[in-house]
């Protein structure tokens, strides 16, 4: 079984979480998932959305007109990003007039947009796509005794109208992935809180009491850690903990890690092939768990 | 085959008062109820607002006078109609209950020994076992077995209500039976549907269980009830110290039921008022979106339960999260003060909406509204569908209280006599 | 005022008359707190912005706002702001700070029973902002800046690992960064998507 997808990083990974692509193109091929780089792609409009609907709209379309002129579907590994594209697809299909004046537009690229590019998250992908089945065969090293916190992150879940990856009141595709790595990921109820990501922009203090709150609850509550499947939250949550200590006065030390990390840890891969080396928040000590019960 | 002048489908308050009214004036009535019970969701209730009397009391009444008066089918549904000739040949379906009821004393024993328990209505508190009776003041009380969950049926493997039946009254080999008739108008009164909580997910009541519906609450209340009309908390059984109501729990929402269920509020103020007589301790607060009770004497009855004591918050919240096992948390956005509060509850009432029924089982093929309820003619013939000699009263015309749904079925009377002596056509 | 009065006495009359007219439509609500008029008119063309979604849908259960992180830690609530929208005093929200507060997360679009969506409001108050040249956080035009000159929102940032060394992306075990061969017609068709204002 063979499952081919035009890969759309986005700007938070391709310009600094690498961690995530890099673990990304080492673990999809091991499922016999092949990422096809896109040529030409650009920002995917989500911070754009705040500014201009129609800069916003005309990036996202864009990069699906990439995809589709390579009669390839899309598959996301931000959350933002996915959720630009998801909307900006309903808005085009529902309104007519809106998708002749972006073509308009795009025709001064050569580009042109018609919808047929689906747009998968990741974590579809690997939940629907590819089973949690033929991923546990995969598995080389199980990460029994660890209970991990599956943070699925907002754009993934809501608005339930436009996105529909998983329940939006009770995910439950990610902690089943996780599961699958025969950890524990029980819910919490601060599982759907947002990580803040979309207040470093216009109030960045602001985005980290929300991370922090997120961190807090999630610590106090004994999980080993964050599975993550956004750069966004990722970024918030482990690239932001050192500095959420320091200014909020916490002494949280919480491992926070992309499924993906996991995944290719649990297949056997070494912490550089999956950039665990490059993750900010205490991730050793996971590590350590994992190759302890092999 | 047998030919009567009225077929009642439901045998609730509306049907039953339908069919009394009928018979009273010597027409010739069938009614058919698909439980095996009489009373709807009516006996089901504690009490009813605004008066505050005790439900059982005016289930009983009706359904005393409707047997006494009324050819009744429990346990049986419609199961499909024809019309020829100005007549409706109308298929009738009763199913098998498996006990044979003119044996059966009511002891209940069987009940008390069947080992399966199921959840009743998506109403997680009230179980019932595969032999059971309905809850709430339903009679007659005398049980079925529901094939669809019984050991014996499944593979045989249990016989406990056959051994434990003082009278022999366990019939295994009981069959459907199907009969025909000939009816000149149908009345339909098949009432409602309590709209699923579990659908409205942010309120998580599959996952904790110190959140009920309204309508367990009331049977909860209720002396002949699970607790024997204690009003406890799930969780340890014990008597909860703060409660919160919520109202329009899948009403009035783009999401879910449209439409407003009409009896909330009220059953909000009363469900407060239920705590408030047995716990005058508990600290009641109703959660609410607007307080809607018009009609003689419910400002009266909402001032007489404001005024013992109950917190009235203008602001629905937007989450339920788990604090503990016993305690649920809650934010609250208070329009008078403007401010933001949590709210502590180790009991939650989920006021759920009205569903309407017929929209799923329309065999009738009357015209349904996008609501779910059926159409009507005019506004001067609320309970006259397109479909001539065919009525719908109660809560499956549209979502009423109890008072306005008996109202309806006296009112379809006067209709069916003016229709029968032929004088309909004044202009 | 009989037709026999002087020419311009029902001249001047009728003239004030007019200007107790035009005077008392626009005065129709008041803020008594800032003093300011609603432009309910105004209020259109958020809605044009936004589409679908309709402020004065909102019957003011107030669920948005108590679901909502920012209410609870940077005060902002979400049902004031679209009451805001709804009576029409559109200058006052996109002038104030509040709108920078919403985190997006979208808790109010998925809650809300009347598909007001607050959230979306937000934006399309944020848009008429950056139209109106009103203060708007700098962030939001360095990252338009970056897009225009490279098409992401920031340049390659270097990463310092857990044991303390610094890598850039080209250290890393990556293919090249993805480019746009012609910038040319991207930074065209961007520049269109800003003239042609919504």
């Amino acid at each position: 079984m063979h499952l081919t997808y035009g890969f759309y990083p986005g700007c938070v990974i391709l310009t600094e979480q690498y961690a995530y692509e890099i673990a990304a193109r080492n673990v999809l091929p091991l499922l016999d998932v092949k990422l096809v780089d896109l040529n030409n792609i650009s920002c995917c409009g989500e911070p754009l959305m705040s500014m201009n609907k129609t800069t916003w709209l005309y990036l996202a379309a864009r990069n699906m007109a990439i995809a589709e002129r390579n009669g390839l579907d899309v598959v996301c590994l931000c959350n933002a990003c996915y959720l630009s594209f998801s909307k900006a697809k309903k808005l085009l299909k529902e309104d007519l007039g809106l998708l002749e004046k972006i073509n308009s537009i795009l025709s001064i690229e050569g580009l042109k947009y018609t919808g047929e590019s689906r747009v998968k998250h990741l974590v579809e992908v690997l939940h629907d796509d590819v089973g949690v089945d033929r991923i546990r065969e995969k598995i080389r090293f199980k990460l029994a005794g660890l209970k991990l916190a599956s943070y699925t992150g907002c754009h993934l879940l809501r608005p339930s109208s436009i996105v529909k990856v998983d329940d939006p009141e009770n995910p439950s595709k990610l902690n089943r992935l996780v599961e699958a790595l025969e950890a524990s990921s029980p819910h919490y109820p601060e599982e759907l809180e947002c990580c803040g990501a979309g207040l470093l922009i216009p109030k960045p203090d602001g985005g980290l009491s929300y991370a922090s709150t997120q961190l807090k609850a999630v610590f106090n509550r004994g999980f080993d850690g964050v599975v993550t499947v956004c750069p966004a939250c990722h970024k918030m949550l482990d690239g932001k903990q050192a500095a959420i200590n320091q200014t909020l006065g916490l002494n949280v030390e919480l491992p926070v890690i992309y499924y993906i990390q996991l995944l290719g840890l649990a297949m056997g891969l070494s912490v550089r092939d999956v950039g665990l080396h490059l993750n900010q928040s205490p991730c050793d000590k996971l590590v350590a768990k994992v190759r302890w019960n092999g | 085959m047998d030919e009567y002048d009225v077929l009642i489908v439901g045998g609730g308050v509306a049907g039953l008062q339908a069919s009394i009214d009928l018979a009273g004036i010597g027409l010739k009535v069938y009614l058919v109820e698909e439980k095996h019970a009489l009373g709807g969701h009516a006996a089901q209730l504690y009490k009813i607002a605004p008066q505050l009397i005790d439900s059982r009391e005016v289930v009983e009444e009706l359904a005393g006078k409707a047997f006494r008066n009324v050819k009744i089918a429990l346990y049986s549904n419609v199961k499909s109609i024809r019309e020829a000739g100005g007549y409706f040949m109308v298929e009738v379906e009763e199913k098998p209950k498996y006990v044979s009821w003119s044996i059966c004393n009511g002891c209940l024993k069987c009940v008390e020994k069947c080992p399966i328990k199921t959840s009743y209505n998506s109403m997680k508190t009230i179980t019932i076992p595969a032999i059971y009776t309905i809850p709430g003041n339903t009679p007659p009380r005398k049980p079925i077995i529901d094939a669809g969950r019984c050991l014996y049926f499944k593979d045989r493997s249990c016989r406990i209500c056959e051994e434990t039946c003082p009278v022999n009254a366990i019939d295994f080999n009981q069959k459907t039976l199907t009969s025909m008739l000939k009816c000149k108008f149908i009345i339909i009164a098949t009432g409602f549907n309590m709209y699923n909580p579990s659908r409205v997910g942010e309120y998580i009541y599959d996952k904790h269980p110190n959140i009920i519906t309204g309508l367990e609450l009331e049977l909860m209340s209720n002396p002949s009830g699970p607790t024997g009309g204690n009003i406890v908390k799930p969780s340890s059984n014990k008597p909860p110290r703060s409660v919160a109501i919520i109202s329009c729990v899948g009403s009035r929402s783009e999401k879910h039921l449209k439409h407003c269920c009409r009896i909330g509020c009220t059953a909000g103020l009363k469900h407060a008022y239920y705590i408030l007589d047995k716990l005058p301790e508990a600290e009641v607060y109703i959660l609410y979106n607007d307080m809607r009770v018009p009609g003689r004497s419910y400002e009266e009855f909402y001032r007489l339960i404001r005024d013992k004591g109950i917190t009235l918050i203008r602001g629905i919240p937007s989450e339920i999260r788990k604090l503990s096992d016993e305690e649920l948390s809650m934010k609250i956005y208070d329009e008078a003060s403007s401010k933001l509060y949590r709210l502590i509850a180790d009991l939650v009432v989920l006021e759920a909406g009205v569903e309407a029924k017929l929209g799923r089982v329309n065999i009738f093929n009357i015209p349904i509204r996008e609501d779910g309820f059926p159409e009507s003619i005019s506004i001067l013939n609320t309970f006259e569908t397109p479909v001539p000699n065919i009525f719908v009263v109660g809560c499956a015309q549209s979502p009423l209280n109890i008072a306005e749904s008996i109202t309806q079925a006296q009112a379809v009377t006067g209709r069916i006599i003016a229709k029968i002596r032929g004088n309909t056509n004044l202009h | 005022m009989s037709i026999e009065a002087s020419g311009s006495y029902s001249l001047i009359g009728r003239f004030i008359y007019c200007c107790f007219l035009s005077v008392s439509i626009v005065m129709v609500l008041i803020d008594l707190m800032t003093s300011k008029e609603s432009r309910w008119s105004s209020s259109k063309s958020v809605l044009s912005i936004v589409g679908d979604q309709k402020p004065y849908s909102c019957y003011q259960c107030s669920k948005c706002s108590s679901g909502c992180l920012s209410a609870e830690l940077l005060e902002l609530m979400p049902h004031q702001v679209v009451s805001m929208i709804k009576l029409g005093f559109l200058d006052e929200v996109i002038s104030s700070d509040i709108i920078w507060l919403c985190a997006y997360c979208l808790k109010c679009v998925e809650r809300c029973p009347q598909n007001v969506a607050p959230a979306e409001a937000i934006l399309a108050l944020r848009n008429i902002a950056f139209e109106k040249g009103v203060k708007t956080p700098e962030g939001y035009r360095l990252i338009l800046e970056n897009v225009f000159e490279t098409g992401w929102i920031q340049s390659f940032q270097p990463v310092i690992s857990r044991d303390g060394e610094i890598y850039v992306r080209d250290d890393l075990d990556l293919p090249k960064k993805p480019e746009i061969s012609n910038m040319d017609s991207f930074r065209e068709a961007l520049a269109k998507t800003l003239g042609e204002e919504s």
